[in-house]
């Protein structure tokens, strides 16, 4: 069938699902607790997300303090920390769960659950044009599994010895030994059920996201006409369902060696003095299992930011994607390459040297589709008609910060280089320039973008512009100088550097960058404050806030369990006919067959739809007599 | 850094340059492969150029075996929490076996005195080592990962238990030397732990000294033996018990 034919397809049969919603009640439970409708469940992703950054940001700052003022004493901490900062100063020991809180939560439970569970589930159905998740039901325990692994690793702050610290790595053997530190009792027994939790809650959400994608697209929507939100969100799930479960191995052989005497990590150990039997197992093999879904992880974090910056880009530059292909091709080559270049975490571990190479060459290979990514990014811009949105800047802003922190990258992937900058400052900064402010920029620009469609009002702009620059600028100033501390060799996870004369230098930087963090931090606040105070009296959004061409801006404003009255509107077209010459708007959202855009059609629409390009040859055939007349 | 200049300046001059206007529109360009390939492909060769770079020096730092007539010295270093320790080679050059089993409060690297060469084996506090020499590190943990870092020297390998490494390098610079060049009078170089290893992680360090030929053996000299009187008085036991052993094997034998 030609794609010129298809606008008056068949009315009738899909009448009865639209209104589906009608044969339960809804109650206050169902809709808001336990709600299977892919949109409470984003919102609930999102808020949950936000919740746990704000606990991990509030972590981030106390240990700031501490590193900025490593002599000085606040009574304040004492009385609301207690016996974590005894005197008014942290701990050593809090100082380090509060560094393996902070990662585990900004990793985990923020940029993978609350990045990917929130956009999967808002912009799958609603763009590809489905009414709900293949599995509603399952979609709901997904969620509700994050809830409860979120209350167990923040609940570790309420156990006498603390939460784990051994690093979100960690590493056994001193996270398997509840005698090497006091995070490592019953902290980390929570923090693996948690994790457990976690997955399991991951894997559900991953299986419905491929499955929604690969069965429930409306018609005419092949995987090419699909925006690159939901290919970035496709091919993320996927590396999630691939990766997680080796984490769950990792954790079950973990939690082997320190509940039931296994010795899989563990050999030849004297610990305080005293012999351990453990014999035979190696701390090694956790560290290739835990990296080999670890470095597929902070793919899994970085893609959807990728995919939400190209579309917000998109929008905002009225202008196509630059390069719609080689972005789908470059995401598919990060998911393969991000399996084969864990062990670049491993070159200073002991780990034969020949792998270091070997893993250093696939490493410098997974920079190539990077690179093309930020020239088409880039090459979007150009000779845009740009619109500064809020969210538009936070799309820039993660392209700013996915260079910075990759360029780093290209250094820290070198084993030769990486020797002298394994576990420094300098991997520090690189990793929350690459993966954590562009994430969470991607995040942001999200919100900001998709803020009208999630709860119907539009942000504050004012707010929003403050939040981009506070945060922008903030960020770069926390994280720029930590580059310099690691070429000096300054390592990470060190509770003061004060036992170091030559590191007093670095001093002054420390306060510095604590007081940037902190007014980053605040900047939060306006965030916080916008968001909540939207949801309840920002301004009524109209149907298509920013005049997009994808699916979703097309589904009613009012939430209606399935998302469109009647029948699913059918796709003709790509996502991203922006400022096509010949058309009268600057945009031709998806649901327009190419038969009412005559004017602006090009030869490369009609790709195997020999009958369309016909039509379009003919049409332009009447369109010249009809001049020539005149 | 280049491109990490040119980069940013195109991020922000675009936009500068093509903010809206509200009048224009966009210019539609949708792809164009020639250029697409272009930024694949130079890229594809600047990356690999840093490849083949990386590849040889990390081969060149790893490949540690000693060339003919080269011999590095041997020390061995344990990382435990929260402190390393150092043992020397005697005058043989050589170092004495090591067994974890063995290990007790006399005798805290576990070394196995069965093997001679450890008879001769000196214990020491500061990493003495001499200017323009191979030294070769022999690294070990005892209770969880440390890492031994040295960033003056570039030297950086994990300390695992169970998993026996070690790090070749040549000292090039002498302490004193490094006085005068960075016109600090106290100047010393570290070796400190770069594996969060527990709670004193951030004070596990150690002075590192590069000396002259002759003043590392004279310092060579000063230092102790490893094995002590009370290290003796137990082996000796454990020597004649195991003599009893060997005469009942032989029993054993002849019957």
């Amino acid at each position: 069938m030609s794609t010129l034919a298809v606008h008056d397809h068949g009315v009738a049969h899909h009448h009865e699902e639209g209104h589906d919603e009608h044969h339960h009640k809804a109650t206050f439970l169902n809709t808001y607790v336990f709600s299977q409708d892919h949109k409470m469940i984003a919102k609930q992703f999102l808020i949950t997300g936000i919740t746990m950054a704000f606990l991990a940001m509030i972590m981030s700052i106390l240990f700031r303090i501490q590193l900025a003022y490593p002599e000085k004493t606040f009574p304040l901490l004492h009385t609301l920390l207690g016996r974590f900062a005894p005197d008014g100063r942290i701990s050593p020991d809090f100082y380090m769960s509060l560094v393996t809180i902070h990662g585990t939560i900004m990793v985990f439970f923020v940029l993978t659950a609350g990045l990917s569970g929130t956009f999967a589930n808002l912009l799958i159905p609603l763009q590809v044009g489905a009414r709900d998740m293949a599995s509603p039901f399952v979609n709901m325990l997904s969620y509700w599994f994050f809830l409860i692994a979120s209350v167990i690793m923040v609940s570790a702050f309420f156990v006498e010895k603390g939460p784990a610290s051994g690093g979100w790595t960690i590493y056994p053997p001193l996270s398997a030994l509840p005698k090497a530190m006091p995070g490592s009792g019953l902290g980390m027994t929570l923090w693996l059920i948690s994790m457990v939790s976690f997955i399991g809650s991951s894997l559900m959400g991953g299986i419905n996201y491929v499955s929604t994608v690969l069965n429930m697209r409306t018609k005419g929507m092949d995987l090419w006409k699909m925006p690159l939100t939901v290919w970035a969100l496709f091919l993320t799930a996927i590396l999630g369902v691939l990766a997680f479960p080796v984490l769950v191995a990792g954790v079950v052989l973990l939690i082997f060696d320190r509940s039931f005497g296994t010795s899989f990590y563990l050999s030849d150990i004297v610990l305080q003095g005293q012999v351990l039997p453990m014999e035979g197992g190696s701390p090694i093999l956790f560290q290739h299992l835990f990296w080999f879904l670890g470095h597929p992880e902070v793919y899994i974090i970085i893609m959807p930011a990728m995919g939400i910056s190209s579309e917000i880009i998109s929008v905002n530059s009225r202008k196509p994607i630059f390069g719609y292909h080689a972005m789908v091709y470059s995401l598919i080559g990060i998911v393969v390459l991000s399996f084969i270049v864990w062990g670049h975490h491993m070159f200073v571990t002991g780990m034969n040297p020949f792998l270091g190479g070997v893993f250093m060459i696939t490493t410098l290979i997974i920079a190539v589709p990077s690179a093309v990514k930020t020239f088409n990014w880039l090459a979007t811009l150009w000779r845009g008609n740009i619109r500064f949105t809020p969210g538009m800047l936070f799309a820039i802003g993660m392209v700013s910060f996915f260079i910075s922190g990759g360029l780093t990258g290209i250094y820290l992937g070198n084993a030769a280089l990486d020797i002298n900058l394994h576990d420094t400052y300098f991997v520090v900064a690189h990793f929350h320039l690459v993966m954590g402010s562009a994430a969470i920029f991607g995040m942001l620009a999200g919100v900001y973008h998709w803020f009208p469609k999630m709860f119907r009002r539009m942000m504050d702009e004012k707010l929003g512009y403050l939040h981009f620059w506070l945060t922008f600028i903030g960020a770069y100033l926390v994280f720029f100088p930590m580059h310099f501390m690691g070429l000096q060799g300054v390592p990470r996870r060190y509770y003061a550097l004060t036992a170091f004369p030559s590191f007093n230098q670095w001093l002054s930087v420390n306060v510095f960058i604590t007081w940037a963090a902190i007014v980053a931090g605040l900047a939060q606040v306006a965030f916080i404050y916008n968001f909540i105070h939207s949801i309840f009296w920002g301004k009524p959004t109209v149907q298509n806030p920013w005049n997009a061409n994808t699916l979703e801006w097309d589904a009613h404003i009012e939430h209606i369990h399935g998302n469109w009255h009647g029948e699913i509107p059918t796709v003709y077209r790509w996502p991203y006919d922006y400022s096509k010459p010949g058309h009268d708007e600057d945009f031709i959202p998806q649901t327009v067959p190419l038969s009412h855009t005559m004017s602006s059609n090009i030869p490369s629409d009609f790709e195997d739809n020999a009958a369309g390009l016909e039509a379009q040859a003919k049409w332009a055939h009447t369109q010249k007599a009809n001049e020539e007349v005149k | 850094m280049v491109v990490f200049v040119i980069t940013q300046i195109c991020l922000f001059w675009f936009l500068f340059q093509y903010r809206s206007t509200g009048k224009r529109k966009a210019y539609f360009l949708p792809h164009n492969n020639t250029i697409e390939k272009v930024w694949t492909i130079i890229p594809a060769i600047v990356l690999t150029v840093l490849v083949v770079f990386g590849f040889f020096t990390w081969q060149e730092i790893t490949n540690s075996t000693d060339g003919k007539g080269e011999s590095s010295i041997n020390i061995d270093v344990t990382g435990h929490q929260f402190a390393w320790e150092f043992r020397y080679p005697g005058a043989d050059g050589k170092l004495g076996r090591k067994d974890y089993h063995l290990t007790d409060a006399n005798n805290i690297l576990g070394v196995d005195f069965k093997d001679k060469n450890s008879f001769d084996d000196l214990k020491a506090d500061t990493l003495v080592l001499p200017v323009n020499k191979s030294i070769r590190l022999n690294i070990f943990a005892q209770d969880v990962i440390h890492s031994v870092y040295m960033p003056h020297f570039r030297v950086q390998l994990n300390a695992v238990p169970g998993l026996p490494t070690f790090f070749r390098f040549t000292p090039t610079i002498t302490t004193e030397e490094m006085r005068i060049r960075t016109g600090d009078s106290k100047f010393e170089y570290l070796l400190y732990c770069n594996k969060i290893c527990g709670m004193a992680h951030y004070n596990m360090q150690r002075v590192v000294r590069v000396v002259s030929a002759s003043e590392y053996s004279a310092w060579l000299a000063t230092q102790k033996p490893y094995l002590t009187d009370g290290m003796k008085k137990e082996l000796k036991m454990a020597t004649t018990q195991e003599k009893k052993n060997l005469s009942q094997n032989r029993l054993a034998l002849n019957n």
